[in-house]
């Protein structure tokens, strides 16, 4: 199997002091659902934010698609462009992530700056509204939206340039049951299309319902378990003390 | 607090009017058309020549199918309203016949100062209401409009409402633990909201930042790739020179 992403002793501190990561070490490869179980503060967020290059460790090495991941290597315009169009990041706070005046113009963002034509953009954004079942809120602006409406707008946005990694973090998070059933079958039908699927959340229903392996993160910020989902539910002791239950 | 949240959203809120007379035009023309009719709407003189383009914008508002209320609560609302303030002076100041302690020459500056703002904000309010804004954007940009303004413009724009709703967020959250009030203390608290909100922006300013860059953004913002003009487009411009030619010379006639 190919592998999209390797961390190698990945440790990250914000501000140099308040350690948010030590010493991950993970294998992506390609076509899989990950999901990354753990607390609240274990460094879920931080971690996720690593792998789509929007922080880079203070510690270690991040390899995606065979290249090392820092700073400068964004700086070339065209791995710039091949990254952004193959992974995309859902935010666990989805309003830092809408910030255009109508759901239609934050579709058409991300494929704008990857400067596709005016027409490409119109078909494209049609596309997308109309597999969400969005298209009644093309006009509306995000703020206005529901909590479910808002993550549909935001992943629409990252779908619509048809990434080959799904990076997603508490997509379920703050929606009611309904809203969580229709977030969930997005993911499975993603996962059946071959796309590369990493979901940070500590909600275990969705953890198995979607996962191929899942990895544990601690509340000392390292990863203290990686397993089937077999193997990882069938110790509930463990998930106790891993403060997940 | 919820009422200037609320009147700024409001006021910023772009309601895009999608199958209009005016959404058909190219962004680039009627930006184009703007400009002209409001360098005519500062050359203007007579207030009747000033109320002829006044109405032709409210005409263009009822044609776009542009809700009337609407457009006459964003045109009028606020600006004129302070122009007016601003205006009253001229009442006093301007020399000529005294009428019910005012002079009526001071009367006609003041009205024609408030006709040409409101007429302005008009013809603003046409484009802006019946443009998406990613063409509105672009075609600043496609118009000349140096990348630092547009950039700026529109960052302000993502940021403006996320920052409202983090400063009602505090206040309400603060309403509903407050039993009884005291000046000193509403005062260190506004004092400490500001020192709040300074970091949550920060904070907030990152994580829109991140979240443009995880769509693509790497320091130069790329914007809408525009079709070419067609010649109908140029129409439009020839017909708007028209106008306000006809205008101008119909003030100068008449003065």
């Amino acid at each position: 199997m190919d592998i999209i992403f390797k961390l190698e002793d990945v440790s990250f501190s914000y501000l140099d002091r308040k350690p948010a990561l030590c010493n991950i070490n993970m294998d992506i490869y390609k076509g899989e659902s990950i999901v990354i179980l753990g607390p609240n503060g274990a460094g879920k967020t931080t971690l996720l934010k690593i792998l789509d290059g929007l922080i880079f460790p203070t510690r270690g090495s991040v390899f995606a698609f065979g290249e090392r991941l820092e700073p400068k290597k964004f700086d070339d315009a065209r791995f710039n462009r091949f990254f952004r169009k193959s992974v995309v990041l859902l935010f666990q706070d989805v309003d830092a992530q809408l910030f255009s005046p109508t759901v239609e113009d934050e579709i058409a963002f991300g494929l704008i700056q990857l400067d596709y034509t005016e027409d490409d953009i119109k078909e494209k954004v049609e596309c997308i509204m109309e597999l969400f079942r969005i298209k009644d809120l093309k006009e509306r602006s995000p703020y206005q939206l529901s909590g479910g409406e808002k993550k549909k707008v935001a992943l629409a946005s990252l779908l619509v340039i048809e990434p080959k990694v799904i990076i997603l973090d508490e997509p379920t998070e703050g929606l009611d049951p309904k809203s969580t059933r229709e977030i969930v079958r997005i993911i499975k039908e993603l996962h059946k299309s071959d796309k590369t699927l990493i979901i940070a959340t500590h909600n275990l229903d969705v953890a198995k319902e979607v996962s191929d392996r899942i990895y544990i993160l601690g509340e000392g910020k390292n990863i203290i378990k990686m397993g089937t989902p077999e193997d990882i539910f069938s110790d509930m002791k463990f998930l106790e003390d891993a403060n997940l239950i | 607090m919820k009422d200037i949240a609320s009147f700024v959203k409001e006021a910023l809120v772009v309601e895009y009017i999608p199958e209009s007379i005016l959404s058909r035009l190219d962004a680039r023309i009627k930006l184009i058309s703007l400009i002209i009719f409001l360098v005519s709407i500062s050359f203007l003189k007579g207030i009747s020549s000033l109320l002829i383009l006044y109405v032709f914008s409210v005409l263009l508002a009822f044609l776009s199918d542009i809700d009337t209320r609407l457009f006459f609560k964003r045109t009028w609302l606020f600006i004129p309203v302070f122009t007016l303030f601003i205006a009253i002076p001229s009442l006093f100041i301007v020399p000529g016949r005294l009428e019910f302690g005012f002079t009526v020459d001071g009367l006609i500056v003041a009205i024609r100062l408030v006709l040409r703002v409101v007429t302005s904000i008009s013809y603003t309010m046409l484009v802006i209401l019946t443009t998406r804004w990613m063409k509105l954007i672009s075609s600043l940009r496609a118009l000349g409009i140096p990348e630092i303004f547009v950039s700026i413009a529109s960052m302000s724009y993502r940021y403006i409402f996320l920052l409202l709703e983090l400063a009602e967020k505090l206040y309400l959250a603060k309403k509903m633990r407050t039993i009884k009030t005291d000046i000193r203390q509403e005062q260190r608290w506004i004092g400490s909201t500001i020192g709040i909100l300074t970091v949550k922006t920060q904070y907030l300013s990152r994580e829109v930042y991140q979240g443009m860059m995880s769509r693509g953004f790497n320091k130069d913002m790329l914007y809408l790739r525009q079709k070419g003009i067609n010649l109908s487009d140029f129409l439009i411009i020839i017909l708007t020179l028209v106008i306000n030619v006809s205008i101008l010379y119909l003030d100068k006639t008449i003065r």
